[in-house]
């Protein structure tokens, strides 16, 4: 399924190296009132809270491409792409292990080629829902990590590159097909050290354009993080992320050569202001090197949140 | 494809997260047990309880900081309500806790108070606590009159917090039932 070449070995490694520390009998002493699981996923409501709000800010340029056999290619001379997104998100505790989220996103991008100049574009995305319950705590077995059912649908509520205006679609804001989203979450703290081991798959509907039927490949995403606890309210985390895109089809056939890979680490902090106020920051780069990943742009990129929970 | 899959999708999760739902259900302390103290005793809990009018528990874990954070007001809690008939001890119930680690850890954080060891977590089981810091009020006769958190603070401690613990005792010791349990607000226990 995820197929072959260098960043998906180390991508192996990585997560066979993760699988090998939770299957170890370790006794935890983890701190998992305070800190650690927000600098992973900052939307995520912590252990006590009842809700939050908060607003994420990004920034990234783009550093080339990934052809189809994986080879990097940097970005030609005379183009240049920067991308601005702030997210407005959201999460209520429906349950006492349950969890809703939304997310609501904002583009801004800017594009510049030799043939059309500069264009600037934007729009709201693609609004997402999601779910997430915590079957497991993490801690609450000495033998078993944490274990959470996660859940989401993204709607259709961006532009989709066929109705951009503008000539390099910067005002291209969605993929223009609704998202199904399921997968599993594994978390294990180890001391002063958290770890958490994410899998989702997304299934996109079909959609008509210009008369032709279509549909992107179902998506897969496996995510490794490491996450250090600094002191009682910061943490710490490094994240890597790997997703694969199945062909997509064109009137029910399989369109070869399609798919694509991303492998991407990031580097994240989160740090509390006060019991109800956090603030979150990362850093994240798809490494400009062969065999990283195919048939996508790298890119470089940071963001910046202000969460507001509620206990 | 999508209007006919989404409330299916929204239906099966409702199911699935309303079944998984768990409340404690045990209010009673049923069976008398005895639990290593950090004082070196053994205090059989049915005496301890039948000994004081009230008796508070509070969970304990090691490396969890609201314990940590919370361990001066649980020292005047103490001082302030031993002199009227209220004994307060520290639970330790997670899984394999030992009576020596936690005789150690009471002596090295200066605890006036008892640190029981409840390895197998047979009292956090039967009170429901899922949390450090989780406390419970029990009467002479075994009822547990209280069960929630300390205060509404978790690490960082405020002057204006709602003391649920203090009013939960101030109530029942002058004869009226505790209003407001509050949530409890710390660590996972370990208790499986």
């Amino acid at each position: 399924m995820l197929g072959d070449g260098s960043g998906l070995s180390r991508w192996a490694l990585a997560l066979g190296g993760a699988l090998a520390v939770l299957a170890s009998p370790t006794t935890a002493r983890a701190q998992a009132c305070c800190a650690g699981a927000s600098a992973i996923t900052p939307g995520r409501l912590e252990l006590h809270e009842q809700a939050l709000v908060g607003v994420l800010l990004s920034g990234s340029t783009g550093l080339g491409s990934y052809d189809g056999s994986r080879s990097f290619r940097g970005t030609p001379p005379g183009v240049r792409e920067i991308d601005l997104r702030q997210d407005v998100v959201g999460a209520l505790r429906w349950l006492e292990r349950g969890q809703l989220g939304l997310q609501i996103p904002l583009h801004a991008s800017w594009r510049r080629a030799p043939t059309t100049g500069g264009e600037l574009g934007g729009g709201i995305g693609d609004l997402s829902f999601s779910v997430r319950y915590d079957a497991i705590l993490n801690r609450e077995y000495r033998y078993l990590p944490g274990i959470a059912l996660l859940g989401g649908v993204t709607l259709a509520t961006g532009r989709p590159p066929e109705s951009a205006r503008l000539p390099l679609a910067s005002d291209a804001t969605g993929t223009g097909a609704t998202q199904f989203s399921a997968g599993l979450a594994l978390e294990r703290s180890f001391g002063d050290v958290l770890l958490n081991v994410t899998g989702l798959a997304s299934k996109r509907t079909s959609r008509e354009v210009s008369g032709v039927d279509s549909e992107l490949g179902t998506q897969w995403l496996g995510l490794v993080a490491v996450g250090y606890t600094i002191s009682d309210e910061a943490a710490a985390a490094c994240v890597l992320t790997y997703t694969h895109e199945g062909d997509a089809r064109i009137d029910d056939r399989v369109v070869p050569d399609t798919a694509s890979d991303r492998l991407r680490l990031s580097l994240a902090a989160s740090s509390r202001l006060a019991d109800s106020w956090r603030v979150q920051g990362s850093a994240f780069i798809d490494p400009p090197l062969d065999g990283f990943g195919r048939n996508l742009p790298s890119s470089v990129g940071a963001t910046l949140g202000l969460i507001r929970s509620f206990l | 494809m999508t209007r006919r899959a989404l409330p299916l999708l929204l239906l099966c999760l409702s199911c699935l997260f309303g079944c998984a739902s768990r409340q404690p259900t045990e209010r009673i302390l049923l069976e008398p047990f005895a639990l290593q103290g950090s004082d070196g005793r053994t205090h059989e809990l049915s005496r301890v309880l039948a000994e004081n009018p009230l008796t508070v528990f509070v969970f304990y874990s090691e490396s969890c900081p609201c314990v940590s954070a919370h361990e001066p007001r649980l020292k005047e809690i103490f001082e302030d309500y031993r002199g009227r008939g209220v004994q307060l001890f520290l639970v330790n119930s997670e899984r394999g806790a030992d009576p020596q680690q936690d005789a150690r850890e009471a002596q090295r954080r200066d605890y006036p108070f008892v640190l029981l060891t409840d390895p197998e977590a047979r009292l956090a089981r039967t009170v429901g606590a899922q949390f450090a810091t989780h406390a419970i009020v029990v009467d002479a006769e075994g009822l547990v009159r209280y069960s929630g958190g300390v205060d509404s603070d978790m690490v960082r401690l405020t002057p204006d917090a709602t003391p649920h613990l203090r009013n939960a005792l101030d109530a029942l010791l002058a004869g009226r039932a505790p209003e407001v349990a509050g949530r409890a607000r710390g660590c996972v226990l370990q208790l499986h």
